[in-house]
């Protein structure tokens, strides 16, 4: 796979890039837009690039723009790590109330993927959050779409229409969010049921509980991982004791210094690919809570790890790879694209190096709400196929 | 008037689909449909026709793409920025009658409605779950869900809680060119394109949604309201700073000035301190132990604020009159002045106290009353040209325009939560280059080819090409006359 790398350090830069290629007539790869999750060392499955198309990295266009901490607000440019971005929040108390889950991945890779960790559960996910942008259509226009305030509704809302858009679209520049105050005080459990079933009641009864959770996973098949913010300790532990009352079990608390570990692990998915083995898949499922059930029966008997996050509104779902042999891997992933489909919950292949080149180019499984929609946004915004194709239509 | 050509085959294939009693045609049954929020413009359309079924909708919209007549989409027509204001050469699609709550589900706490369901209707048919609909417009009595998604509408809780979009997980609609496409689905999370948030706000000119999967969320168990009485705007704009700065996050943060006090104890009987210049309510809400601890903080805070009174609601009913004033106070105003323009314009909340010093000037030097009550906590404004007679139309559209100059130059937005629709079309350009413009209109023109679907809102300039020949733009001219 022969192709040519771009870093542009500017927005004109940028532009000019897919403006140039476009000419030549050359397909352009977005790789800085692309769910660049494992930071600046692309992970292979992103790799897509076929031979004579260009790699446009949003490396060098980094950097906080604005950041005023009592508007609530903060603009870096797509290329600024997650991590960059979380602590230059936390020395004002705030922080990304989505919860990017992959601290290595970049802002415009978070945005492009549309990914929320376990702390979506409490406020939103990626779309409640981004307020405008400032991107790169296929024709090569710099846009600047949205407003830099919390509350915006004049024009067509591209801002969210670039969430989860993948670099089919765009290549975002630039992007503002609304941010929050990060909870003082975060005290967690866990909540072992006997069985998946009693678990998934549980979460249940939580989820039409006025309890206000920050974070609610359900772990292994019969655990609840839950979290509670509040703004003192003093408020925290009758808040824990009512969790416990509502769900008929005594809460095990996690200590206070295990408490962040737990859930930075939680939002990378190490409980479903260890450090360092992240040879297989991983999937996000869109999903809520009533088809837990179903997707569980289907997931365990094929016995592959899975993980119901922030209050069952995604399944995170681990394929391990079959060493050495593309076409099981394959065979694998279309299986469960099939299942996926028959259930209609959409799906996005987050990691997977080891899959085939037509998986790695088009991430998406299962059921897709609304193509033929997208296929006449996309004829729009890039109608000579610059930016990866959506595999959705023949036509796209 | 002449019915125009194109009209006439559109009408008569309406006919052999809709009764008389659902196709009005005659000038008495059209009136009522000529204006919507927006009072100061008029215009009449050729028809009104009453759809049922979404069968219906798509049948309807799928003859006016055929013989390209535009229309208007209508639910309870409560629109302050002119959204569902007919057009004289179109006819009006009135959603009211696809009022049906189809289901709702406490698992996945989503209910599924049509278009012409009232906003208040879903957060009482989910109680009996434990659950309520967030969105809270001022005219949740009777503003459909429909118009809710066009215009992304918001409401005084937004500050928790956001907009329309945030609450909107799924759609149906029929495209302006007939197409049916279905997006999204009942789950929080996409994996995709964000569809259905980029469908929300379209101004009603992408097509017409027939079907709704709105988010519904626990309803909060407890609630502490505070009302604070200032005696200037400032200083309760100031307040306004401390509360967001503290970290603490109200449901909703509002301001009422002394020209709004007045009218609301007029209108429905709300007494406010009387030395107040301005009142700020502050309400937090949420699980009953967390509210009380962040009660605590707010109140010593509040403390702080130089507040000239500090009322605390008691109870419900309390706390329901503490709103009340403030939920009449668009209709309340219209003791002051018979005329008047909303305004809906953001600023940086940070520049708050200084926005309103310059409208307050803004009004001195046009000699023209404007009262605000706002969304203080994200910098949403409200004000209130009270232009009085028709005769000062002309001098409150440049003061408003002034307000919304001054919005865009400060970083903020034309429109919060109102939309673009007729009345700020013109500003559009304030915000936007040509290329952002070129780009959102090549969008809209891949969904509705013939740009039928609620044509000459939010663009500027009106007019499709079809129609420029046919002379200045029918509501600018009803605007001055209404025509029988």
């Amino acid at each position: 796979m022969t192709s040519t790398r771009h870093e542009p350090a500017t927005l004109d830069e940028m532009a000019a890039t897919i403006r140039t290629h476009r000419a030549a007539g050359v397909r352009l790869i977005g790789a800085g837009t692309k769910p660049a999750l494992v930071g600046h060392a692309p992970d292979p499955s992103l790799q897509t690039a076929r031979i004579g198309e260009i790699l446009l990295s949003s490396r060098r266009l980094t950097g906080i723009v604005e950041y005023e901490a009592a508007e609530f607000t903060i603009t870096a440019r797509a290329g600024t790590p997650i991590r960059a971005l979380d602590d230059a929040l936390a020395e004002n108390g705030q922080s990304l109330p989505f919860d990017p889950p992959f601290a290595g991945a970049t802002l415009g890779g978070a945005i492009a993927a549309g990914l929320a960790g376990p702390g979506r559960v409490r406020f939103g996910g990626v779309r409640d959050f981004v307020l405008a942008t400032t991107w790169v259509d296929g024709h090569g226009r710099v846009l600047r779409s949205g407003a830099k305030v919390v509350k915006n509704a004049a024009g067509f809302d591209l801002p969210k229409l670039l969430v989860g858009s993948l670099g089919r679209l765009g290549a975002l520049a630039e992007v503002t969010l609304k941010v929050l105050p990060r909870p003082r005080v975060q005290q967690s459990a866990r909540f072992c049921f006997g069985n998946f079933t009693s678990a998934y009641e549980g979460l249940v009864r939580l989820l039409q509980s006025p309890l206000e959770l920050d974070g609610l996973e359900m772990v292994e098949d019969a655990t609840l991982l839950v979290r509670l913010g509040s703004p003192s300790h003093a408020s925290s532990a009758p808040r824990l004791a009512r969790l416990g009352r509502v769900l008929g079990i005594p809460p095990d608390s996690i200590a206070a210094d295990d408490e962040g570990a737990t859930w930075r692990a939680m939002a990378a998915c190490r409980d479903l690919q260890p450090e360092g083995c992240e040879t297989g898949a991983l999937i996000k499922v869109a999903l809520s809570p009533r088809r837990i059930p179903e997707l569980e029966a289907i997931l365990r008997s094929a016995s592959w790890a899975r993980r119901y996050s922030a209050g069952g509104a995604v399944a995170w779902i681990a394929v391990p790879a079959a060493h050495y042999d593309r076409a099981r891997d394959d065979a694998s992933l279309e299986a469960l694209d099939r299942h996926l489909a028959s259930l209609a919950l959409p799906a996005l292949v987050v990691r997977g190096a080891h899959l085939g080149e037509a998986r790695r180019r088009d991430p998406r499984l299962g059921h897709r709400p609304g193509d033929n929609l997208l296929a006449r946004i996309k004829r729009v915004l890039d109608p000579d196929g610059v930016l990866p194709p959506l595999d959705c239509s023949p036509t796209a | 008037m002449a019915t125009p050509p194109r009209t006439q085959p559109l009408l008569e294939a309406l006919e052999t689909h809709f009764p008389p009693a659902r196709l009005l045609r005659a000038p008495a049954q059209l009136v009522p449909y000529e204006s919507d929020g927006l009072t100061a413009f008029r215009a009449r359309p050729q028809a009104v026709v009453l759809p049922e079924t979404r069968e219906e909708v798509i049948e309807i919209v799928r003859l006016c793409h055929r013989f390209a007549v535009p229309f208007v989409a209508r639910g309870s027509g409560t629109s302050l920025s002119g959204g569902s204001m007919p057009i004289e050469e179109g006819i009006v699609i009135g959603l009211n009658r696809l009022d049906r709550i189809l289901s709702i589900d406490p698992i996945d706490r989503v209910a599924v409605v049509e278009p012409g369901v009232i906003n208040l209707d879903v957060s009482e048919a989910a109680a009996v779950h434990g659950l309520t609909y967030a969105p809270d417009p001022s005219s949740q009595q009777v503003c459909t869900i429909g118009g809710n998604v066009a215009f992304n509408s918001g409401g005084a809780h937004c500050l928790k809680y956001g907009m329309t979009a945030n609450h909107v997980l799924g759609l149906e609609a029929v495209l302006a060119d007939g197409e049916v496409v279905r997006l999204g689905g009942n789950s929080l999370e996409a994996a995709g394109p964000d569809l259905v948030g980029f469908f929300c706000g379209h101004d009603g000119l992408f097509g017409i949604v027939l079907e709704i999967t709105l988010r519904l969320i626990p309803t909060p168990e407890h609630q502490q309201t505070v009302l604070a009485a200032y005696r200037s705007l400032e200083a309760a704009g100031h307040a306004v700073a401390t509360v967001v700065g503290s970290g603490l996050l109200p449901a909703a943060l509002e301001i009422m000035d002394r020209h709004i006090l007045r009218a609301a104890e007029a209108a429905v009987g709300v007494r406010y301190p009387p030395e107040a210049a301005a009142v700020l309510i502050v309400e937090l809400d949420g699980e009953h132990d967390a509210v009380e601890a962040d009660f605590a903080r707010l109140e010593s805070l509040m403390q702080k604020t130089g507040a000239s009174s500090l009322r605390v609601a008691r109870d419900a009913d309390e706390r329901a009159q503490f709103w009340k004033g403030r939920k009449s106070a668009f209709s309340a105003v219209g003791r002051l002045s018979p005329q008047y323009l909303v305004q809906d314009g953001v600023v940086p909340r940070t520049r708050l106290a200084e926005t309103l010093v310059a409208i307050e000037a803004l009004s001195e030097h046009y000699d023209i009353p404007v009262a605000n009550v706002f969304h203080a906590g994200d910098g949403n404004l409200h004000p209130l040209i009270l232009f009085g007679d028709d005769d000062r139309l002309a001098e409150a559209e440049a003061l408003a325009a002034e307000i919304l100059a001054l919005c865009v130059r400060l970083g903020g937005s034309i429109t919060g939560e109102h939309g673009v629709g007729m009345e700020k079309r013109a500003h559009l350009p304030d915000m936007f280059g040509p290329e952002d413009l070129a780009m959102m209109a090549a969008l809209r023109r891949a969904l509705d080819p013939l740009e039928i679907a609620n044509r000459g809102k939010m663009f500027p300039g009106g007019e499709a090409p079809a129609l420029s020949s046919r002379g200045p733009h029918p509501l600018e001219i009803a605007g001055i006359a209404s025509r029988e």
